[in-house]
């Protein structure tokens, strides 16, 4: 019998175009029309694994109603076709790497008339599964690059609104710290002027009471006066130290790089003046230059050599060092003394506001100088610490980190 | 030849006080007029107002209280310095802070000195004699082109 090698050509065209197709349902009626050609043959089609209701299945029938199908696990609507060994029906699966795609479908109502096409049907088939492999993959891969894309646009919509609600937050803070400094500004002002003016006036006639009634006044009213006096002064020193702990906190640094030495020797100079007649043995080391706030850095050291010159006020041989080692990414600065020391175990809130491990009748001060200390060395990105013993002396350290350091 | 009068601009009555008897404690034995503002020193200095019939001359030297209601001492340097006829009169500012970020400006418009002051009144009165001494007791004014 001959076989009709055109309508072969023109199958094996149809398949290779079935990728222009845009479901396999189209593809199936397209198959389906072209193998009303074959002789022999009844219907043809396409049947896919799983697909429920079958379109232009060989039988006629859909799956549901198909004797020869199987319902697969999963669902009432899946089912696989168990017809390849039912009578004038052949079924050629389409193989793929991935498993039986499903099957190509003919009903046979002449087998002797279809005998010889076939091994074209069966080849016909694996050209069928190629290409439905293919366009699978190919699908696969477009929703894949869609699906990417439509999640790189997702994200970077959330990135946007994340920057924008970050930036928004960030300006809320600006706007809220700013607004604090405001506040902080006015209250520093008004602490300088509105209470300093009725401790200035208090004092101012105190004053005046003692110098011009001095004469009528008898001893007692004199040491009231005196005792008057003494806290007016004191307040107002206190009140100017908090002013310059706030300004310690606000103050923009000016970061240069700062010559060490110079720096203690504009500390030091005054405070020798000012204790001109105490003898101190001091030992004062070579220092490496910093990166930092000059000014800030002066009112570190001065804060410290006060310290140290009057906790060794009463010190028959008082000796301070300023010295400094190097300790990792950092140097340390330290200035030891000989002096009354302390003992550590209060010293937890030393650098805190208003801490004082002396009383103040012997030694005077505000409690302010080591939490200025501290403020400054902090905003330098370093850190404060102290070490001492009763009666044998204390030493105050701070480090500056190295790499912040002016110098190659 | 009477001592040519002080002109204390100052709004606070007792720093007022305080200031007068601080100019006396210093030996100065110049009359003190005080304005109650900024908006009243330069009615003084310029004859105006309740200072229409002002007889003697220009102060010896001005203290100017730098926060005052109406005219601060700012801008009141500020119009002493721009008027020809006052321009050349000694202007020291009184500040309750050595830490007044507007220091800086009143030398910029040509102040002569500062005075903070200081919570001891003793340092005041030092303070005080420092400069009154300067300026007070002078009775020529600086040579001015005005």
């Amino acid at each position: 019998m001959e076989v009709k090698l055109e309508l072969i050509g023109q199958m094996v065209s149809a398949v290779n175009t079935l990728h222009i197709f845009p479901t396999e349902e189209k593809a199936a009626e397209f198959l389906l029309a072209l193998s009303a050609g074959i002789p022999g043959c009844l219907r043809a089609g396409l049947c896919f694994r799983g697909s429920g209701a079958a379109y232009g299945m060989a039988c006629g029938a859909q799956c549901g109603g198909c004797p020869g199908a199987r319902a697969e696990p999963g669902g009432p609507e899946r089912y696989s076709c168990a017809l390849p060994g039912q009578d004038g029906i052949r079924a050629y699966p389409l193989e793929t790497p991935a498993g039986v795609y499903g099957y190509f479908v003919l009903a046979v109502g002449n087998a002797a008339e279809y005998g010889p096409y076939e091994p074209f049907m069966k080849n016909l088939a694996n050209s069928l599964a190629l290409v439905l492999e293919n366009r699978r993959q190919q699908r696969e891969l477009k929703e894949a690059a869609e699906s990417l894309e439509r999640r790189v646009r997702e994200r970077t919509a959330e990135l946007k609104e994340l920057a924008g609600s970050l930036e928004r937050r960030v300006a809320d803070r600006t706007a809220k710290l700013d607004e604090a400094n405001r506040e902080l500004e006015a209250f520093s002002w008004s602490v300088s002027h509105d209470l300093q003016a009725p401790l200035r006036h208090a004092g101012g006639y105190a004053d005046l009471l003692a110098r011009e009634f001095q004469a009528g006044l008898p001893e007692k009213a004199e040491h009231y006066m005196a005792a008057l006096r003494d806290s007016v002064r004191q307040m107002g020193e206190l009140i100017n130290d908090l002013l310059q702990l706030s300004r310690t906190g606000r103050a923009e640094m000016r970061r240069s790089a700062v010559d060490m030495n110079e720096v203690l020797r504009a500390a030091l100079d005054p405070l020798l003046q000012a204790n001109a007649g105490r003898r101190v043995d001091w030992v004062i080391a070579k220092f490496p230059p910093v990166s930092g706030d000059e000014a800030l850095l002066k009112l570190v050291w001065t804060n410290l050599l006060d310290n140290a010159l009057k906790f060794t006020r009463k010190s028959p041989a008082a000796r301070i060092e300023a010295g400094f080692r190097e300790e990792g990414g950092e140097f340390v600065f330290f200035v030891r003394d000989n002096g009354v020391g302390f003992d550590m175990r209060y010293a937890r809130n030393l650098f805190g506001v208003f801490q004082r491990l002396h009383p103040a009748g012997e030694f005077e001060g505000t409690g302010i100088g080591l939490a200025n200390v501290r403020r400054i060395i902090s905003r330098h990105g370093g850190r404060t610490w102290a070490e001492a013993e009763p009666e044998k002396g204390a030493a105050f350290y701070f480090s500056l980190p190295k790499n912040e350091q002016g110098v190659p | 030849m009477a001592l040519r009068p002080i002109l204390l601009a100052e709004d606070d009555p007792k720093d007022a006080e305080l200031t007068i008897e601080a100019l006396k404690g210093s030996g100065l034995a110049n009359r003190v007029v005080v304005a109650a503002d900024g908006v009243e020193a330069l009615e003084y200095l310029r004859r105006e107002e309740k200072y229409k019939e002002r007889k003697e001359g220009y102060p010896a030297v001005i203290l100017l209280d730098i926060k005052m209601p109406r005219m601060d001492g700012i801008e009141t340097l500020r119009l002493i310095r721009s008027d020809p006829a006052l321009k050349a009169l000694p202007v020291v500012m009184l500040t309750s802070s050595r830490e007044e970020p507007d220091l800086a400006k009143c030398y910029a418009m040509g102040v002569n000195a500062y005075v903070v002051k200081p919570v001891d009144y003793k340092d005041f009165i030092d303070a005080v004699k420092t400069i009154g001494i300067f300026w007070a007791l002078l009775n020529e004014l600086p040579p001015s082109e005005g």
